[in-house]
């Protein structure tokens, strides 16, 4: 409980310093900032160094096959350590190339696999469309004709030609300015759902403000009851 | 390599014609010290890389006269005197078009007419001095006939004529020689300078002295008729004869000069052996250190300016400070309004219950109902907790009611994070979540932070029991609830929790790759629903709960008793949505009506 109430106080707190911000910046907010970047990295260091250590202490402890596996990682990362200083900063090298690579290597197969394959046969299949009705193939419609041109509205270069330049503007500078109206859309759109998110995330201060004050009240008055 | 002079192509060292235009190329050039390419006799610059072929110093500036430019060191220079246009315009004109008696008022003319004899300091100039000191002292000739020009009066100035300097380093003009040949040794400027017999040594630029050697004196006709008449005296003085090497030079009418190389190109064409090209000509290939070339204004000027600009002092300029103070003031409290209505609006749905929006509606989450609703009980469920305390109020109600609808399906819920702070938060909903608590270690796995992006999320996903629980700290393999589960394949669904599109991103894509038989469902905030509906179209998602009106919508389906709190949510969203809404309309119309000042 007491470990309740000093959350609930210090929270209540720390919120009324960020939202001080309101009148613009002032020392109350820069504390409360402080203490939010300051008890992140300290967490994160913790979280850090507790996983690793709980993954590859025991088993270079243990007597298993797994001792050589957990090796390998610990001398990567301890050569790693070296990037922190210029002289012996060659000394990462292949660890940070490993990590490099094998991000790499992952990351792509995954959007390759992940994204970019599943998400252009569902947008270019006509069965798709089809399948859902007039509905459907009309938003299929919009969907193409929205993709190519906000993929034509990054074309800047014209042809020096004049008959190629007229021909140009009249048919890609068209679908150009059509594929711009879609980013405006698409721009406009994510500016709300960003607004809303943010909104939420306000009213989710504020009712824990107006909350805990009245458990804060609620203490007191049973305290002096 | 020869540059042809019209079209520029470069052609073999040797060649006589250019293999791209047939031009003749020059036979001799001048060597750029910086690249090496041949350039014809006569450039000032390469035309392969524009690199000065003479140096700088040689060049006299376009108001001043060279009073003795001298060649550089080591270089001939027979052929071209470059820089020099102008005193060669000269020559061309008199050569050419003026006739004597217009030449008159020149250098003729003074040496003719009588002036007031100088005093032999004044009337010798520097140069000629310099001969005089060469050359050793005779004793003047007693009985012989005064040469016409002896004791011409050199002008008071001291200086030599105009003309006479600038063809002083000028080659000579091969002339036809004469059958009688002019009396060489005639010099005798004043006392002391060299007698009839004495040879003044000419001033000869390096390379010049067999064509100055060769070059026969003679003496025109005007100077020929001269002895017949009585030479003038002036105060003691004797006119003196022209020096036999500035004799060739002298303005004269109908000299055959057939015999001499015409120049048929550039401003020098129609002039005769102004200029004879000197063989063999060639510059050092490497480059000689040059003396810095005297800066250019407009260089000057552009040094000056960035020098103003580097030496100006580092400070704000005051007219900005006074600009800054009324519009920091005003800053304030337009800030301070619009957070108090924002705060109005939140808080009123909070005090007065507010029936102005109507009930949310979200198909999506819906679908996602409906999937778990079908889940089999005591199916092992993977939950990617990618959201921390900070996007907690929105998530937290969006993952609640899923969450809360897994626990009722009797689901067992393992759950990972690549973010430090996922297990921290995940483990703050379950709890509150979680009904009866001595039921976690029986429905709930945490199996914390995942490092490594993208590869952890791969590793995870094929060694889900290699891993240890986060707050108990054993192995998950000894985990009852982690019995028959290895990897990914062992999973009956996913359930993907994120705030951020990378995240989500993240997952989709490798569990795509890991296993994509498994269906996976999501809960995202508002910010990434957009990025997250493609997914969804291509059924890669099975559902998803999208923001707060989606978790309102679950909620309200699972009726869990939270409804109360999400109403006013969502009515507080609604309210301060409205209230944006007023305050930019109402600020457009203040831009408009009050003037577009900033």
């Amino acid at each position: 409980m007491t470990a309740d109430l000093i959350g609930l106080i210090a929270g209540t707190l720390l919120t009324l310093l960020v939202l001080s911000y309101i009148l613009g910046d002032n020392p109350l907010y820069r504390l409360a900032l402080h203490l939010l970047v300051g008890a992140t990295v300290g967490y994160g260091v913790a979280v850090t160094t507790v996983t690793v250590l709980q993954t590859v202490l025991p088993a270079l402890q243990s007597d298993s096959p797994d001792r050589v596996r957990a090796l390998i990682p610990l001398v990567l990362g301890i050569l790693l350590l070296f990037k922190g200083f210029p002289r012996w900063s060659a000394w990462g090298n292949f660890s940070t190339a490993l990590l490099v690579g094998v991000g790499a290597a992952v990351a792509m197969g995954g959007a390759l696999v992940g994204t970019i394959i599943p998400q252009t046969a569902a947008v270019g299949s006509l069965n798709v469309w089809l399948r859902e009705g007039s509905a459907g193939l009309i938003n299929g419609l919009i969907v193409m004709i929205g993709t190519i041109g906000a993929l034509l509205a990054f074309a800047f270069a014209v042809p020096r030609q004049p008959a190629l330049r007229r021909l140009w503007n009249g048919s890609v500078g068209v679908l150009g300015q059509i594929g711009r109206l879609f980013l405006l859309a698409a721009l406009g759109a994510a500016f709300g759902t960003a607004l809303t998110a943010s909104l939420t995330v306000l009213v989710g201060r504020v009712y824990a403000v107006v909350t805990g004050i009245q458990q804060l009240l609620t203490l007191i008055g049973m305290s002096s009851g | 390599m020869i540059y042809c002079p019209k079209c520029g192509t470069a052609n073999r060292q040797g060649s006589k014609f250019c293999n791209e235009c047939g031009a003749p190329l020059p036979a001799t050039g001048l060597r750029c010290p910086m690249c090496g390419a041949m350039n014809p006799a006569g450039n000032l610059y390469c035309d392969r890389c524009s690199a000065r072929l003479i140096p700088a110093e040689r060049v006299p500036p376009e108001e001043e006269k060279p009073e003795r430019p001298s060649p550089p060191k080591g270089i001939s220079l027979p052929s071209v005197p470059l820089g020099e246009e102008e005193w060669l315009s000269e020559l061309r004109a008199e050569a050419l078009d003026l006739a004597p008696e217009e030449e008159a008022p020149g250098w003729p003319g003074e040496l003719e007419a009588p002036g007031e004899p100088p005093t032999p300091e004044a009337a010798i100039p520097e140069w000629l001095a310099e001969l005089e000191e060469t050359v050793p002292e005779a004793p003047p000739p007693a009985e012989k006939p005064t040469p016409p020009l002896a004791g011409i009066p050199v002008p008071p100035s001291g200086e030599i004529p105009e003309w006479l300097r600038d063809v002083e380093f000028a080659p000579p003009i091969q002339e036809e020689p004469s059958a009688q040949p002019p009396p060489v040794a005639e010099v005798d400027v004043h006392a002391g300078m060299p007698s009839a017999s004495t040879t003044v040594p000419p001033i000869l630029i390096e390379g010049e002295e067999e064509i100055l050697s060769t070059a026969p004196a003679e003496i025109p006709d005007w100077l020929k008729e001269a002895p017949a008449e009585a030479p003038p005296e002036y105060g003691g003085l004797v006119p003196a004869e022209i020096p036999e090497w500035l004799r060739p030079l002298q303005p004269r009418e109908g000299v055959a000069v057939e015999e001499e190389p015409t120049e048929t190109e550039g401003f020098l064409s129609g002039l005769r052996g102004l200029l004879p090209i000197g063989k063999g000509l060639d510059m050092p290939a490497t480059a000689q250190p040059l003396l810095p070339r005297a800066p250019r204004p407009a260089a000057v000027a552009r040094a000056e300016l960035l020098q103003g600009l580097l030496s100006r002092p580092l400070i704000t300029p005051p007219t900005a400070e006074i600009r800054e103070a009324p519009r920091q003031s005003g800053w304030v409290l337009t800030r301070f309004l619009v957070g108090v209505i924002l705060l109005a609006a939140i808080l009123l749905p909070m005090l007065v219950r507010l029936p102005l929006f109507g009930p949310p509606t979200a198909p999506t989450a819906e679908a996602l109902f409906a999937t778990v609703n079908h889940l089999p009980g005591n199916t092992p469920v993977l939950i990617a907790w990618e959201y921390g305390p900070a996007e907690s109020d929105e998530m937290d109600r969006v993952a609640g009611p899923l969450i809360e609808h897994l626990l009722r399906r009797e689901a067992r819920l393992i759950v990972v994070s690549t973010r430090m702070e996922g297990p921290a938060a995940a483990e703050a909903l379950l709890a509150s979540r979680l009904v009866d608590p001595s039921e976690r270690s029986r429905r709930i796995a945490n199996l914390g932070y995942l490092p490594g992006q993208a590869a952890g999320v791969r590793e995870a996903l094929g060694n889900l029991g290699g891993r240890t629980e986060a707050m108990t700290g054993l192995p998950a393999s000894q985990l009852d609830i982690m019995a028959d589960v290895h990897s990914i394949a062992d999973v009956g669904m996913v359930v993907i929790l994120a705030a951020q599109p990378d995240d989500l991103k993240t997952w989709l894509e490798q569990i795509s790759v890991a296993n994509p038989n498994v269906p996976v469902v999501a809960g995202v905030s508002a910010r990434i629903e957009l990025i997250s509906t493609p997914y969804l179209a291509a059924g890669q998602l099975r559902g998803m709960v999208a923001g707060l009106t989606g978790g309102a919508v679950y909620e309200r389906q699972l009726d869990t008793g939270w409804g109360r709190e999400y109403e006013y949510y969502l009515t507080s969203i609604g309210m301060a949505q409205l209230a944006i809404a007023a305050l930019t309309v109402i600020g457009a119309l203040i831009f408009l009506v009050g003037g577009r000042k900033r």
